[in-house]
């Protein structure tokens, strides 16, 4: 019945997927509304991290400048939508309670919603890999077909990130900000702005999750090194994070009104 | 006094404005709703320090802590019915509401609901401060559910309703909070439901849109097929209701004719 319930919430929330998408949009823009330039705060907030770190780091690591903007810029890119389903996950549905506890509305609703956003925001990074690709990328081999099936997999595990953070950071709000300083953590144990190729950080990215997701982007639009067993990885994790998600979903929608 | 709807039998005189749909009906059977007071997940409890007088609805046991906010809730709910709920802050009204509305689900028992349903809890739900009045209406009644070819044919009528002027293009942010609320309310309002829920919402904006307010919830109410209110205002449910169901520590003492069940609903208040 929990299996069969599940499955009613989660139609219903495809159903109303455009829906979702719409409110996501408008959760993104409007957030900006008061500010001069908008959302392009979000591409001069990346840009300016891309350069400090490429100006910092790139010789220190070796590398020349154009292709380690290059390298840091994707796995920024990367890590932002994911790192931001991590951080945002725990709160998004306490941020709707006054919904949750006056509507009917579908949980699944609320968490496609906190994905467009996420996605909207993601996309306002891209002009600036664009420009990058435009100035540094000679050598850069784009194979699009990988590309969207890697975008398609993060997608998965952002949604993940979002149902799975969001059912336990309602349940105990202490995760929500237990989250950040993981990801903190995180970032710096994942190669986005450093190379995995010897001793403690070939180790290191080896059993950080997150290293694979970096290697089949960069190995789709940077024309870098990628393995099947990359894609094995990511594919295992948004699948069993999705499977996970329903699960959670099913089990515990309804006890979500009562820990908000 | 009797304890619940199968024993009421006394034919009731619908609205005639209504129009009963046999396809349209509500039926709770058995239903009790816990609402727990600790955080539960797989076996595990994560209890609060509780320890409950006796006699008060608050439960401790193996399973966890909780409140036994509605208990052994029969009722059958046809078309044209008017349901006025009444009962002592706490007894359960809002709860009965939300578990009609399906918001919560019984922890016992059934609770199974045909037809359209739209709620009316609150007069602000879904809006966004930084969009304008006009994108409200939009994302609210999108949150809603509601199609854009629906909304396109509502905004106008949302707007007039909301008689808020050029306002209507600015962010709710520039809004007084009496404007807030008509917009509110105007887009929660504007709905066609089979079956109407309302939980105490007759209190908004100055007298002028008070009276507009209760000319439309009217107006709602008797299109609806069902209505099911939560009010403390007798005036209100006699003039909305054909029925009342008053509600005591989660559990139906009456159910029946409004002046029969206003009158012992007054008479428990004295003693």
């Amino acid at each position: 019945m929990t299996a069969i319930a599940g499955l009613r919430s989660t139609y219903s929330g495809i159903a109303q997927l455009r829906g979702a998408v719409e409110l996501g949009w408008y959760d993104f823009i409007t957030g900006y509304r008061r500010s001069l330039i908008g959302p392009f705060w979000v591409t001069i907030q990346f840009s300016a991290w891309i350069l400090s770190l490429t100006l910092i780091l790139h010789a220190q690591l070796g590398d020349s400048l154009g292709s380690y903007a290059l390298y840091v810029a994707v796995g920024m890119m990367v890590w932002e939508p994911l790192s931001g389903a991590m951080a945002e996950g725990p709160r998004h549905f306490s941020q709707h309670a006054q919904l949750i506890q006056n509507v009917p509305i579908q949980l699944s609703h609320l968490s496609v919603r906190k994905l467009t956003f996420l996605v909207f925001r993601a996309g306002m990074t891209a002009p600036v890999l664009l420009l990058l690709i435009v100035i540094f990328g000679g050598e850069v081999a784009i194979n699009l077909p990988l590309l969207a099936l890697a975008a398609v997999l993060i997608l998965m595990t952002m949604y993940a990130f979002i149902v799975l953070f969001g059912f336990i950071g309602t349940f105990n709000h202490d995760f929500g900000f237990f989250v950040p300083a993981v990801t903190r953590f995180l970032f710096f144990v994942t190669p986005i702005i450093w190379q995995a190729n010897e001793g403690i950080r070939k180790t290191i990215s080896y059993f950080n999750p997150f290293s694979y997701y970096l290697e089949i982007v960069r190995g789709s639009l940077l024309g870098l090194p990628m393995s099947v067993t990359s894609w094995i990885v990511v594919a295992s994790i948004s699948l069993t994070g999705l499977i996970a998600a329903f699960i959670v979903q099913s089990v515990f929608r309804r006890s979500v009104i009562f820990w908000i | 006094m009797t304890n619940s709807a199968e024993a009421y039998v006394e034919p009731i005189v619908v609205d005639a404005h209504a129009s009963a749909n046999p396809d349209v009906w509500i039926e709770l059977s058995g239903v009790d709703l816990d609402l727990p007071l600790d955080r539960r997940v797989f076996g595990l409890v994560f209890r609060p320090k509780i320890d409950p007088p006796a006699g008060s609805r608050i439960h401790v046991g193996r399973g966890g802590s909780f409140v036994r906010a509605l208990s052994d809730i029969d009722l059958k709910i046809e078309s044209g019915h008017r349901v006025g709920l009444v009962g002592a802050n706490g007894a359960g009204k809002s709860t009965l509401l939300r578990v009609l509305a399906k918001i919560y689900e019984p922890t016992r028992g059934r609770c199974t609901v045909r037809g359209r349903l739209s709620t009316l809890f609150s007069s602000t739900v879904g809006v966004n401060p930084n969009a304008s009045g006009r994108e409200n209406i939009f994302l609210s009644a999108r949150t809603l559910g509601m199609s854009r070819a629906r909304i396109a044919e509502i905004e106008d009528d949302i707007i007039e309703f909301a008689d808020i002027g050029e306002f209507i293009d600015l962010p709710l942010y520039t809004y007084s909070s009496g404007m807030r609320t008509r917009l509110g309310f105007a887009i929660a309002t504007a709905l066609e439901p089979e079956i109407l829920l309302v939980d105490e919402v007759f209190g908004v904006g100055d007298q002028d849109f008070r009276q507009k307010a209760e000319a439309r919830i009217g107006a709602i109410m008797r299109s609806a097929g069902i209505l099911v209110m939560a009010s403390h205002a007798n005036g209100i449910l006699k003039e909305f209701c054909n029925r009342v169901c008053w509600i005591d520590q989660g559990r139906i003492a009456f159910y029946g004719p409004v002046e029969e069940g206003l009158r012992q609903y007054a008479a428990s208040l004295k003693k």
